[in-house]
């Protein structure tokens, strides 16, 4: 078993916990022990790192410090977290001035940031750490029959020198992940927009319209399913189809993250978070047991 | 509103980071904000920029706050600049003279009193309950509400909280 600390953020447990479930039945699977440590918010890349860069990364370094003590690599599934996490991370191996900043705060609440540890992207780290082929010899029950639209996001690519995930105009690990599982990727219109997120805060209806883009390209390619590996995005598809009737006529598209498929397609069973999905998924599941 | 010579000199290192722009307009085209919602256009932000206008009128508008911060633009423009980090160095400057939508007062007062984001809600927490998931650990409240208070954060969100009175 390898431990990493886990940091869930704020969306996986309290907007969509079923999520967390998939994580936390699919990763010890793959021999990943996940600790959960006294972590607050990343913080947020949008919100926070608007108001105040220095407070972003004074905060977001709390949050690194708490894993660098207990000497563990950090975890995470929330592609926000990530975003934060690493750049803050990055930005202060790099910048000693930033650095000297931030731990001259951080002493205020007796902690120190080192740059001792690394931030993985649950997605990335299926993908390089436990391999393609490793999760291929683990499906029971392989996602044949289904066409899914795999949507990336913004902030599992993006800023792109930081990230270093995959090539942010053309990536590709995310539609292996799900061809590893026996499924089928389409190729669809729209495939690297953004969810809209990021705009909600400002003009709710312009985020919609943002969202709905993508719903439109993924049917338009008869997908299935749309798949995301970001709990943002997942709201901005799921909650976010009904919300757009306002604008839109009806769509009901089920939307998956990439760990609820991991572990059907691993033989676990995932059913009380599926009635938890806004947009109902059983015809989906149908077709696979069909 | 006029801007104070410390913001003044933020704007000054704003420039120098737009100053290779020559308004191509290919952070436009991809921008998904712009695309539904015409007002956001960051080729004309980067102009105002280019410009030199100090009036702090682009701060003054809520449509940097469109910005969705996708670093589509970032990662597209020829000359490389990082278009999207400007524009959050810009949401920096607007908190500074009170500009800011009440969604991040909202969000920023959320981090001060819980240290995350997301309401711990009852329904929230009946579905963990159905889920059986574990309890998160809390984070210490007083070192947030601490790192919060050093690096001025109070004291900002208490402005913004006075103005909106």
């Amino acid at each position: 078993m390898s431990k990493y600390a886990f940091f869930v953020g704020c969306t996986i447990p309290y907007r969509v916990p079923f999520i967390e479930t998939s994580l936390r039945k699919t990763l010890p699977i793959f021999d990943v022990e996940l600790v959960d440590l006294p972590f607050a918010c990343c913080p947020d890349p949008g919100g926070v790192q608007a108001f105040d860069s220095v407070a972003w990364h004074t905060l977001g370094a709390r949050n690194l410090c708490l894993a660098e003590e207990e000497g563990l690599d950090i975890l995470t599934a929330c592609s926000g977290c990530f975003e934060s996490l690493k750049i803050i991370n990055t930005h202060l191996k790099n910048d000693p001035d930033l650095k000297s900043k931030v731990n001259e705060h951080l002493k205020d609440v007796d902690r120190e940031f080192k740059g001792t540890i690394k931030i993985n992207h649950f997605a990335e780290f299926l993908y390089t750490e436990i391999g393609i082929d490793k999760i291929a010899q683990k499906v029971t029950n392989p996602l044949s029959g289904i066409k899914i639209a795999s949507h990336n996001g913004c902030h599992f690519l993006k800023p792109t020198d930081i990230m270093q995930v995959d090539n942010p105009e053309l990536p590709q690990k995310l539609d292996h992940l799900l061809e590893a599982l026996g499924a089928e990727t389409v190729p669809y219109l729209n495939k690297l927009a953004c969810c809209g997120a990021g705009t909600r805060t400002t003009d709710m209806d312009a985020a919609l319209k943002i969202a709905h883009e993508k719903i439109v390209g993924a049917e338009l390619a008869n997908a299935d399913a749309l798949v995301t590996v970001c709990p943002t995005c997942y709201v901005s598809y799921d909650i976010g189809q009904r919300l757009m009737t306002k604008h839109f006529e009806k769509t009901t598209l089920p939307v998956f993250f990439y760990a609820e498929l991991l572990g059907l397609a691993i033989g676990l069973d995932f059913s009380a978070g599926f009635k938890m999905h806004t947009i109902k998924v059983q015809e989906v599941l149908d077709k696979l047991t069909a | 509103m006029t801007l104070t010579t410390e913001l003044k000199e933020e704007f000054k290192d704003l420039y120098d980071k737009v100053k290779l722009c020559y308004q191509c307009g290919t952070c436009a085209g991809g921008c998904p904000v712009f695309k539904q919602y015409s007002s956001f256009n960051p080729r004309r932000v980067m102009e105002k920029l280019l410009a030199g206008d100090i009036s702090a009128e682009i701060f003054d508008e809520q449509q940097i706050w469109y910005c969705t911060g996708c670093y589509t633009c970032s990662t597209r423009c020829p000359q490389g600049i990082d278009i999207c980090h400007v524009i959050n160095d810009m949401k920096n400057i607007a908190v500074k003279i009170k500009n800011a939508p009440p969604g991040i007062i909202t969000e920023m007062t959320a981090i001060l009193e819980t240290g995350i984001t997301a309401a711990k809600s009852t329904s929230a927490l009946r579905k963990r309950d159905k889920l059986e998931l574990p309890e998160i650990p809390p984070p210490d409240m007083t070192e947030i509400q601490k790192l919060m208070e050093v690096t001025g954060v109070i004291a900002k969100l208490n402005a913004l909280k006075e103005d909106a009175k």
